[in-house]
């Protein structure tokens, strides 16, 4: 069974995303950058585009998202953005 | 004795303020709702923002946002007021505290930019908000600042506005914003290890320019709340003194028309005296 991690989208109006994931692919000014569990402690600038990532029954996620900053840590991925939406 | 039609007008008038004084409560009671609820959830992102810049934070920065220039002569100063009035001395009261720091002003909110330059203090710049301020109105004021900052026109940038402690209470206070003071950095040992994607210092000019954000966007969040809660407080107690004044006008109606009936009966009574005298 994969491992998981926690990945959460917050934007100053509210939280748009929070839950467990296998993968989190985030765009940034020099490519992609993919994250999987225990990944090691990172600061990252993300460019404005769009966030894929698998879920936990393996169905894939995408959220638009606006210029803004990701942190990982303790097996957590947060990403602080000014603006960001679910893509249905 | 006041006549009766008088009173019955004068009844249904204050009927009606009260009416307007309880809608435009339960206006600001929702404002207020939506203000707070804004106002915590940019709180919590603040916060996560304010850990990230912990840990780019430390070493030597050349950024001019955290620079301090040599003499703090030119202090800006930032007033949040409301919109409107009708909130008691919410206004007033922040008139009264810049009174005595008196200088370089910018004004947000529509009541400080009519009121303001009659009371005889210069604006050098205004904003409109709106009921709930968004990260975009932020973000142009935060812009307007930081150029404001950098250019070297002012040497401080002082945010002065209604503090909210709670619904009933508000304090005018004010805020240094720039320059920026980084928080403490965290201890080596956690940031070693640590990836910066792509480099420390373009990820501490992000953290900065998103601080510089929120720090604006919640002064405004929380000066917008104090004005709601100010406005539903005073409407509150327009709404009770309506109240009291009706009960007074009743009794007064009352009175008038107890006295107008006892003077028909004893008229009548008077005039029955005089037929049966003369029969």
């Amino acid at each position: 069974m994969e491992k998981l991690f926690r990945f959460a989208v917050v934007t100053a109006d509210a939280t748009v995303l929070d839950t467990r994931v296998k993968s989190a692919k985030l765009p940034t000014g020099f490519g992609s950058v993919g994250i999987l569990a225990n990944h090691a402690p990172m600061l990252c600038a993300v460019s404005r585009g769009i966030v894929l990532c698998t879920l936990e029954d393996g169905s894939p996620l995408r959220v638009r998202v606006s210029d803004g900053v990701a942190t990982v840590g303790d097996n957590e991925l947060t990403l602080l953005c000014s603006d960001a939406a679910i893509i249905e | 004795m006041a006549n009766l039609r008088a009173i019955r007008t004068r009844i249904r008038s204050v009927e009606n303020t009260r009416q307007i004084t309880k809608s435009m409560k339960m206006v600001a009671a929702a404002k207020l709702r939506r203000t707070q609820t804004a106002y915590s959830s940019l709180k919590d992102f603040a916060a996560q923002a304010q850990r990230m810049l912990q840990k780019v934070a430390g070493g030597e920065t050349k950024l001019p946002l955290l620079q301090a220039h040599g003499q703090n002569e030119k202090v800006c100063y930032v007033l949040i007021v409301g919109n409107r009035g009708l909130c008691g001395t919410y206004n007033s009261a922040l008139l009264r505290y810049l009174e005595e720091l008196a200088a370089s002003l910018i004004v947000c909110g529509r009541w400080g930019k009519d009121m303001i330059p009659g009371a005889g203090i210069p604006i050098r710049a205004s904003f409109e908000l709106s009921d709930a301020p968004e990260s975009s109105e932020a973000q142009v004021i935060a812009d307007a600042l930081r150029e404001l900052y950098t250019s070297g026109e002012a040497d401080e940038i002082v945010l002065v506005y209604q503090q909210f402690k709670s619904v009933l209470q508000q304090n005018p206070g004010s805020r240094s914003l720039l320059p920026l003071l980084l928080p403490e950095a965290e201890a080596e040992t956690d940031a070693r290890g640590m990836i910066f994607e792509p480099d420390r210092d373009s990820l501490l000019r992000t953290l900065v320019d998103l601080t510089l954000l929120n720090s604006v966007h919640a002064a405004l969040l929380e000066a917008r709340t104090g004005e709601h809660a100010a406005r539903m407080t005073a409407m509150t107690a327009a709404a009770d003194n309506t109240e009291e004044l009706i009960g007074k006008l009743t009794l007064q109606l009352n009175h008038a028309r107890q006295a107008a009936i006892t003077t028909e009966i004893s008229e009548i009574a008077g005039g029955a005296e005089a037929l049966k005298n003369k029969a």
